[in-house]
């Protein structure tokens, strides 16, 4: 039966070559299904690269360490390497020209990518909040974020269903970063609603590097990086300290961390990886600020109303990997854990939520101020098997994974007096154990060299077990409905009863994807793909069991690409149509302090983006366009927490968002003492449009520009950043809603605009010496 | 290039929903329009024939709501899209309107019903007659049925008879469901009429003649019945 398949594989004659006279269309027909069996089958028959997949412009990285795959003599094949999944499939290999933009975290790398929009209401050691595509992501809700392949998305986070804080990683430690718009991947797992982020760590300056950075608001940072100058590339260590009194009133932060991988070969095939990072940080959070009071002269612009918002988080993560690659066959296993503590404290409607209720004494409010903590403990497991063949001369692949992620997770809300940290009330109490088991499988098949099919199915097994520690609250009792200001109590309207409840619900989803990719014809390659994509539900809205644990995308693209080299110089542009339509959305509610529940969406959109690149030079630029709109009628009614007078845009998404990076480096014609000065300047611009905000209202757009540069001599490197070089004055995250915060004064229900504004400028200088590798002349060669 | 630049601000133009516009807009409070001259005579649903020779209520602030009006909380009566922050007194026997100061602001949008706030007056008449933040309205008269004739003269203060917690006065200053009809536009002007006709209709004047102690809890809660009424206040919007 095998060599039946495998014969009949061997009669499709593909990618150019022609047809068997005898063979008929039915046989043809047969053929792609065959084609998967055969490939499965066909190690030995042929070999082929299994190339990463490429950039705009530069070869997407290999693993830290991969052994390069083989190339034999029956490997006479064309186009090898997979292309991207859609157009707006962005791989950025760092490189020298890049690093030199300034970039203040790991989240910053994102920029790269078009159409993203990073702010931050939390202050430093908060989660960055992402845009893209008309997706309010919030802090990665939308996106499944892994870093070398380890999810960073946090399951049962009780300030955002999969949030993710990228703060534990050192960026500089970032070697490239993959951002894919859109479910079009079966290797994305769960989050991957309006995309995913794969971060891959690496450091390709060699030896020991010890680096200062001092200036504006009193911050200093001490970083420490090393890589062995004749070990495995794979295997590097870093740490950092930071502390900064921040741009304003309240922004203090404080952090350390230290990531190390450590990568050795097991046999001439395998190679292991170890990655071990500690991360911790505390935080102030200046918090959101009203635009009248600002006006009125009430508050300053970088002022706050409470100074006890902030927050401590940290994680702890270690990670092994084996990949072992023999002949056509790759196996690749990863097992990893991480703890995870959290804390946020956040007031944004000053005094609202905590009306006069009849079960109390005092008509003073309390404020609204909310305290969230969590600790999470996170345990997975993912592994794939990809079988590369050759078909009609041309590559073909095949590929099974599997994944696996246990959360425990320990979560709360509670709200604090105002300007206090004693808390009066718990919102919510849950343990929650969480499961995601995903399996997927992944064709990449070429029916003819100019055409390239990439796809497949993934399923995804959502498990919850919720008890909510709390779930008595404002007892009330008899028939005339007294209530009691009791919390958790042991009895309820009916009587006695045990105030813990435990709900568990379960969800499969089950997502097909694929692209197909045709070119190219003198550079020009025309490429269309869609898929589906699921999130997994808050567990605190599985306590109300009202709906199947799930969230459903269904996305589609269509685009364009093309590449031309002129001599040493590469260019790349790029354009694409997007579509995405979500069934059950979440928008951040500023009176719960995180995301609730909102109706279906809709978002369509263009963007463009190009770079070149050469030795000296590389410089990326897109821009972006993107309608999102709430489909009312699609949502159950029930379940709609997001009030329909509220408008038919999704607020807070830019419509239009436009980013340029650019950077040189080389040597400069300068010799001091017999060695060349070698020098890099970057410079990083992003122009916001105005953003569509709740009640019809919207906000200002704004433009900022982030500049460096550096000189190196021999083993000693000065810089300088200028943050926000221009020192525009602008609001970073915008809001529109109903806030009083003056407790004294009749309330204001009116809704208004609130900001958090954008850093001024803020100028640092560096110092860097380099301890061996390659420290000699010149920053280009260091790198 | 240009084609493209205009282009694409026209796309980004056209991305946005009508936008609601902030507008300000003032406000005018009065009593009901009457014959200035006489007296103002009611008939209580008690029977008794009540001259009244003041009527002042302190209100402040005032919401308008974009929901129907009905019944059950605040929230049940929709959101938000006008107020008047400031707190006035109100006489309700000078039909004379009175520009109240600071005015009301709000969003271009329909509202459906308003939630009116009594408040203890700082000055004003209601102060005169009971000093400064302790009532929130202040009612004098006559009131006859038969050969009885009472003189009463009495300020509402919360919660109603001094009794009861702190949310029950909160509860009390709120008159809720008031039905309005009108879209905030720059300009235009929001005129309250209160009327007192109906104050007294719950109050059960002593056929002693003896006045009512309206520190106590019944003759309190039954005056307020009167003075939170939401009858007893109507909004018109004159536009410019």
């Amino acid at each position: 039966m095998l060599k039946q398949l495998q014969s009949r594989y061997k009669t499709c004659r593909w990618g150019g070559v022609n047809r068997s006279p005898g063979q008929n269309p039915s046989e043809r027909a047969v053929c792609p299904a065959a084609v998967v069996l055969a490939v499965l089958l066909a190690g030995r028959t042929g070999r082929a690269q299994d190339a990463p997949a490429p950039s705009d412009a530069a070869p997407a990285a290999p693993a830290p360490g991969t052994p390069a795959a083989e190339v034999t003599e029956e490997a006479t094949v064309r186009s090898s390497a997979p292309p991207p999944r859609s157009a707006s499939d962005t791989v950025v290999r760092l490189s020298p020209g890049l690093r030199a933009v300034p970039r203040s975290n790991a989240s910053d790398v994102l920029r790269l990518a078009p159409g993203i929009l990073l702010t931050n209401e939390g202050g430093e050691g908060h989660a960055e909040q992402v845009y893209l595509r008309g997706f309010d992501a919030h802090e990665g809700q939308d996106l499944e974020f892994t870093v070398n392949g380890v999810p960073m998305n946090e399951a049962g986070n009780p300030h955002g269903e999969g949030l993710v804080d990228t703060h534990f990683i050192i960026p500089e430690l970032v070697r490239s970063v993959r951002v894919l718009e859109g479910p079009f991947d079966p290797h994305q797992g769960n989050y991957a609603v309006a995309g995913s982020a794969e971060y891959e760590l690496g450091l390709e300056q060699r030896g020991l590097s010890m680096q200062y950075t001092g200036g504006s608001f009193n911050t200093h940072r001490m970083l420490a990086l090393w890589a062995p100058e004749e070990g495995r590339a794979g295997t590097f260590a870093g740490a950092d300290l930071r502390t900064t009194d921040g741009f304003g009133a309240n922004r203090a932060a404080r952090l350390g961390r230290a990531m190390a991988q450590w990568e050795a070969g097991l046999g001439p095939s395998t190679t292991l990886r170890l990655l071990a990072t500690t991360y911790a940080t505390q935080y102030g959070s200046a918090g959101v600020l009203r635009q009248d009071d600002v006006d009125a002269g009430r508050v300053d612009f970088f002022g706050t109303y409470d100074a006890t918002q902030g927050g401590d988080a940290s994680r702890h993560m270690v990670a092994l990997s084996l990949e072992d690659t023999r002949g056509d066959r790759t196996a690749r296993a990863m097992v990893f854990a991480s703890l995870r503590g959290f804390r946020l404290r956040e007031n944004y409607t000053g005094f609202i939520e905590d009306p006069p209720a009849a079960y109390r004494s005092g008509t003073a409010q309390r404020g609204d101020a909310v305290d969230q903590t969590s600790t999470a403990t996170t345990l997975g497991a993912r592994a794939s098997l990809r079988q590369r063949g050759v078909l009609g001369g041309l590559a073909q692949a095949i590929e099974a994974g599997l994944y696996g992620r246990f959360d425990l997770v320990d979560s709360m809300q509670q709200r604090l007096r105002a300007g206090t940290l004693v808390p009066y009330r718990r919102d919510f109490d849950l343990g929650d154990t969480l499961v995601d088991v995903g399996l997927y499988a992944d064709v990449e098949l070429r029916p003819w060299r100019w055409m390239v099919l990439r796809g497949g199915v993934r399923g995804d097994y959502f498990g919850y077990d919720v008890l909510s520690r709390c779930d008595v609250h404002d007892v009330s009792l008899g028939a005339a409905a007294t209530t009691l200001d009791a919390l958790c109590d042991g009895r309820d309207r009916s009587g006695p009863r045990d105030p813990t409840a435990r709900r568990s619900a379960s969800g499969l989803a089950v997502q097909p994807r694929g692209s197909v990719s045709v070119g190219p014809f003198r550079g020009v390659t025309v490429s269309a793909s869609a898929g589906t994509g699921a999130r997994s539900a808050d567990p605190s809205y599985i306590a109300d069991a009202t709906f199947v644990p799930f969230v459903r995308v269904v996305s589609a693209e269509g685009g364009i690409a093309w590449r031309r080299e002129f001599g040493r110089t590469q260019l790349v542009l790029r354009a694409s149509y997007f579509y995405t339509s979500v069934d059950r959305d979440l928008v951040f509610n500023q009176q719960e302090g995180r995301n609730t529940l909102a109706p279906g969406t809709v978002r369509q959109g263009v963007l463009v983006a190009g770079r070149v690149s050469n030795r000296w030079l590389d410089v990326a630029a897109s821009a972006t366009f993107a309608d999102a709109r709430f489909v009312r009628e699609a949502a159950d009614p029930g379940s709609t927490y997001f009030p329909a007078d509220q408008g038919n845009q999704v607020p807070y998404a830019p419509p239009f968002v436009a980013r340029l990076d650019g950077g040189v480096h080389g040597d400069l014609p300068i010799r001091v003492r017999g060695h060349k000065l070698a020098g890099r300047f970057g410079v990083g611009m992003t122009f916001v449009s105005a953003r569509p905000l709740p009640y019809g209202q919207s906000s200002d757009p704004f433009f900022v520009t982030d500049a460096s540069a550096a000189v190196r001599w021999r083993w000693i490197e000065v810089g300088v950043i200028a943050q926000n070089l221009f020192d525009a004055r602008y609001q970073l995250g915008v809001y529109n809603y109903v806030s009083n915060f003056n407790a004294a004064a009749s309330p204001d229900l009116l809704p208004a605009r609130h900001f958090t504004p954008g850093a001024p400028l803020g100028v640092f200088g560096t110092l860097t010496v380099y301890l061996g590798g390659g420290a000699g002349d010149g920053a280009a060669r260091a790198r | 290039m240009r084609l493209a630049i205009a282009a694409v601000l026209a796309c980004a133009a056209c991305a946005f929903d009508a936008p609601l516009a902030q507008v300000s807009f003032g406000v005018r409070a009065g009593g009901v329009l009457r014959d200035a001259s006489m007296p103002l005579v009611v008939t209580t649903a008690q029977g008794w024939r009540v001259t009244l020779s003041a009527a002042e209520v302190s209100v402040g602030p005032m919401y308008f709501r974009n929901g129907a009006s009905g019944v059950g909380t605040d929230q049940d009566d929709g959101r938000v899209v006008a107020e008047v922050l400031p707190a006035f007194t109100v006489d309700a026997l000078a039909p004379s309107l009175v520009d109240v100061p600071g005015g009301g602001r709000g969003s271009t949008e329909a509202a459906r019903n308003a939630d009116v706030r009594l408040v203890e007056a700082e000055d004003g008449a209601v102060a005169n007659a009971a000093g400064a933040d302790v009532a929130v309205a202040h009612v004098a008269g006559t009131a006859e049925r038969g050969t009885v004739r009472v003189a009463f003269d009495a300020s509402l203060t919360l919660p109603a008879g001094g009794a009861g917690s702190d949310y029950a006065a909160a509860l009390s200053r709120r008159v809720l469901h008031i039905p309005v009809a009108f879209t905030p536009a720059s300009g235009g002007a929001l005129t309250l009429r209160v009327d007192p006709t109906h104050w007294l209709d719950a109050v059960a004047f002593d056929d002693t003649g003896e006045a009512p102690d309206f520190s106590a809890r019944a003759p309190a809660t039954q005056l307020l019945a009167g003075v939170a009424s939401g009858a007893s206040y109507v909004f018109t919007w004159e536009a410019r």
